[in-house]
């Protein structure tokens, strides 16, 4: 507490764990917490946003990194795009690695965090924000993931759309800091895929995101970038899931792929009653949105789901997951990481617990 | 460049007054004095407003002008910098934040003599209007860095944050072929000439090191006498390879 009181002065405050962090927000409840800042930066270059303080957390090593616990893969909040484009992680959760890798250019990517990523755009009960950009909510939002926040109170652990408003404003409560992300395990492929406004680095018209899981036989897929939120689409899903010959993790009927896309299209909500699209994409007509999001979804199933033997995808997976647990562990402790990620230790797959 | 005390806080004031904007005369300008490290040197930056930019404190406050200011947010890639080693758009970090980085600008890399990069954009994209150049060498010099021979796909996948409004993409990845392949001959050069040194240094030092190879090698000798390896592990235990 002394340490947060101390800072509270000074405009730019650098806190080196969660705690500091949280000292600091409950010390200047107006400040700004950044990582990146990238998509700060925008709004104050454009006068629409006056920080009275920062509070950067990009140096606090326990946001940092991705944890591969046995059922889990635990995010940090602040590990940036780049990171996440790494092998391990495309391994793993490979639509997480493809959205990454779609977002922005490399220059951006290299400072844009996971956490601010899905905490940027509109405010609960704010204005309409520039543009929804939260590309890596719709991998998340597909892949059942729980977000992990953190205040004075102590933790809490909600899926990850209940971090938002209905209206599709980012609902954290104040003096919270969203720590991490959990990521329950689904062996099975994964597809990502996004349209943008160009090739490039772009704002996002569709973006979809579909996860197989093939012990369980499930198909979860979420649709997003048109709206604030992206939303799950459980109709198609169940519907695939109904339609995919699991014994050879294959489809068998090739009609399958553009009656799902069909599904996923005629399932979009028009934006106005999921909020607005934004300036950059508003403009795009409903046709060529829905358009956009069929040939989204028949490429990111074919691409998940080609024909294959399942039982063999089982075990590669099992065997990719048990390697890169390992390895990760190794890596982590040669880099001198701390081993925990940021999540409540009762409840973690991990032995050998940090106290709170 | 300029001294603290001469900025106006209503510089930062935008052009266009939006609705949803604050007030900029009723706000308070939070400042803050800072220090980063530019092209290994240390830049003292004394209050500051901590919204500024990266970009804004490298071009008007210190000077470093061959960051180019394009779009404002993070579009066009004229601005980009390294951090850490890493391509950065200057115009989307808080320079606040950019405390303790180690910021590479242009300037280290291209004044006075330009090296190999600027020399292969100057030569096959020399065409444009130039703008884009100073950020596109950042991120080919970061690009060769982690891939010492690219192949055009991952040029395109680099180069893919750089707006160029006067040329094709294929200059560019003509110019990082050729910027590739003349770091991979002075790589070559130099590894040369540092094996010419070493070896001199090698046969200079070599009777003092043969002694030491001595002593080294009785200490070993005891190894194989507790019985846990062969006798041929004497003379064979990595430190020869420097003596040929």
């Amino acid at each position: 507490m002394g340490s947060g009181t101390a800072v509270a002065e000074r405009a730019v405050a650098f806190p080196g764990s969660v705690r500091e962090a949280l000292d600091l927000l409950a010390a200047r409840p107006d400040a700004t917490v950044v990582a990146g800042a990238t998509e700060v930066m925008t709004l104050v270059n454009a006068g629409t946003m006056i920080p009275s303080c920062l509070i950067v957390i990009d140096r606090v090593a326990e946001l940092r990194g991705v944890w591969f616990a046995d059922q889990e893969v635990v995010l940090g909040a602040a590990t940036t795009c780049a990171d996440l484009m790494h092998s391990d992680v495309r391994g793993m959760l490979p639509a997480l690695g493809q959205a990454a890798r779609a977002i922005a250019t490399p220059g951006i990517r290299s400072r844009a965090t996971l956490g601010g990523n899905l905490l940027s755009g509109k405010r609960s009960g704010g204005p309409t924000a520039a543009a929804p950009t939260r590309d890596l909510l719709t991998v998340l939002v597909a892949l059942n993931a729980v977000a992990v926040c953190r205040s004075a109170d102590g933790w809490r652990q909600v899926p990850v759309l209940e971090l938002y408003a209905r209206d599709g404003g980012v609902d954290l409560r104040p003096g919270e800091l969203l720590t991490a992300l959990r990521v329950p395990m689904s062996g099975g492929p994964q597809g990502f895929m996004k349209v943008g406004t160009r090739a490039g680095g772009a704002r996002p018209l569709v973006t979809f995101a579909l996860a197989a899981d093939l012990p369980a036989r499930t198909v979860t897929c979420a649709i997003g970038g048109f709206s604030p939120a992206a939303v799950r689409v459980d109709h198609a899903g169940q519907w695939l899931a109904e339609h995919v010959d699991w014994e050879n993790g294959a489809i068998s009927d090739p009609t399958t792929y553009p009656r799902f896309a069909r599904l996923i299209a005629e399932g979009l909500v028009v934006p106005g009653s999921a909020g607005p699209a934004g300036w950059a994409t508003a403009a795009v007509p409903q046709e060529y949105r829905e358009r956009a999001a069929e040939v989204c979804a028949r490429r990111a199933l074919v691409r998940a789901l080609p024909p294959a033997g399942w039982l063999e995808q089982v075990a590669e997976y099992q065997r990719r997951a048990e390697f890169l647990r390992h390895r990760a562990r190794v890596d982590r402790a040669e880099r001198g990481l701390p081993a925990e990620p940021p999540v409540p230790v009762q409840e973690s797959g991990f032995g050998g617990g940090r106290g709170e | 460049m300029s001294e603290p005390g001469v900025h106006e806080p209503g510089v930062h004031e935008p052009d266009v007054h939006e609705p949803g904007a604050p007030d900029p005369s009723a706000v308070e300008w939070a400042t803050a004095g800072y220090e980063l490290t530019i092209n290994g040197t240390a830049q003292p930056v004394a209050d500051a407003w901590i919204g500024e930019s990266l970009l804004f404190v490298l071009r008007e406050r210190l000077g470093f002008t061959a960051v180019k200011d394009g779009c404002g947010e993070g579009e066009c890639g004229a601005c980009t910098i390294l951090m850490d080693g890493q391509p950065t758009a200057a115009c989307l970090v808080p320079a606040a934040a950019a405390t303790g980085r180690a910021i590479e600008t242009p300037e280290l890399h291209a004044v006075p003599q330009p090296d190999p990069v600027a020399r292969a954009l100057a030569a096959h994209a020399g065409a444009g209007c130039g703008f884009c150049l100073p950020g596109i060498g950042m991120e080919v010099r970061a690009l060769l860095e982690r891939n010492a021979k690219p192949s055009a796909a991952a040029i395109r996948e680099a180069l893919s944050g750089h707006r160029c409004r006067c040329l094709p993409p294929e200059r560019f990845i003509a110019s990082v072929d050729e910027a590739a392949n003349a770091l991979a001959r002075e790589r070559a050069q130099a590894q040369a000439q540092a094996e010419a040194l070493t070896q001199t240094e090698l046969d200079a030092q070599a009777q003092p090191l043969r002694e030491s190879q001595v002593m080294t090698s009785v200490n070993f000798a005891r190894v194989p006498a507790q019985g846990t390896g062969p006798d041929r592990q004497v003379g064979d235990h990595g430190q020869t390879g420097i003596l040929r």
